[in-house]
């Protein structure tokens, strides 16, 4: 017999998982393991926790990242993993994507990653990352305007 | 932004999630041992 605990949590997992995974996936510069990892570790941090978690979907994004900010920031260089074949063009947009956030700080990659990706409010993004909304706001500008300007422009910064 | 949001949303048709079902037997172990 299910538990309301399990069906639960298992719901959100259905709902979250390979969006929160691919969210992570942008995040880490392409490190699956880390995608993977982060994704697990929150999900059983909010089992662990049953029913003081209200909203699990919102609570594993916000702990996944925590997990994946803390382990990006214990490490020098990102590890990507993701496929190095360009045979698909869809996936050459995906490699050129990944590759372009990682000129962004890893705070203004989340802001982006969570807004432009997972389609989240700003104010939803402070939740989730834990600071204010016009911290958010400033990460995604300072982004976007990194972001449109060439590579090799941004030596001065 | 548009663009970018285009872009970063391809990663839903060409990459699927690693170790998907490890995550899930890994969840529902935690699960079943609470």
């Amino acid at each position: 017999v299910r538990t309301d605990r399990s069906t639960r949590w298992d719901a959100a997992y259905r709902a979250e998982a390979p969006r929160l995974w691919r969210a992570l996936l942008l995040f880490t510069s392409g490190d699956r393991d880390l995608a993977s990892d982060a994704t697990a570790e929150a999900f059983a941090q909010g089992i662990a926790r049953g029913d003081a978690v209200r909203s699990p979907g919102a609570w594993v994004w916000k702990a996944a990242f925590v997990i994946a900010r803390g382990e990006l920031a214990r490490r020098r260089a990102p590890d990507p993993q993701v496929a190095p074949t360009r045979s698909d063009p869809a996936l050459e947009d995906v490699l050129d994507v990944i590759a372009a956030l990682r000129r962004v700080s890893p705070k203004q990659r989340a802001a982006v990653v969570l807004h432009h990706y997972a389609g989240y409010s700003v104010r939803e993004i402070a939740e989730i990352l834990g600071t204010s909304r016009s911290a958010v706001g400033v990460h995604l500008f300072r982004a976007r305007a990194r972001l449109r300007r060439e590579p090799e422009e941004d030596d001065d910064d | 932004m548009t663009d970018l949001g285009t872009k970063l949303r391809k990663v839903d048709r060409v990459i699927a999630p690693d170790l998907w079902n490890d995550i899930g037997t890994r969840t529902r172990n935690v699960a079943r041992s609470l």
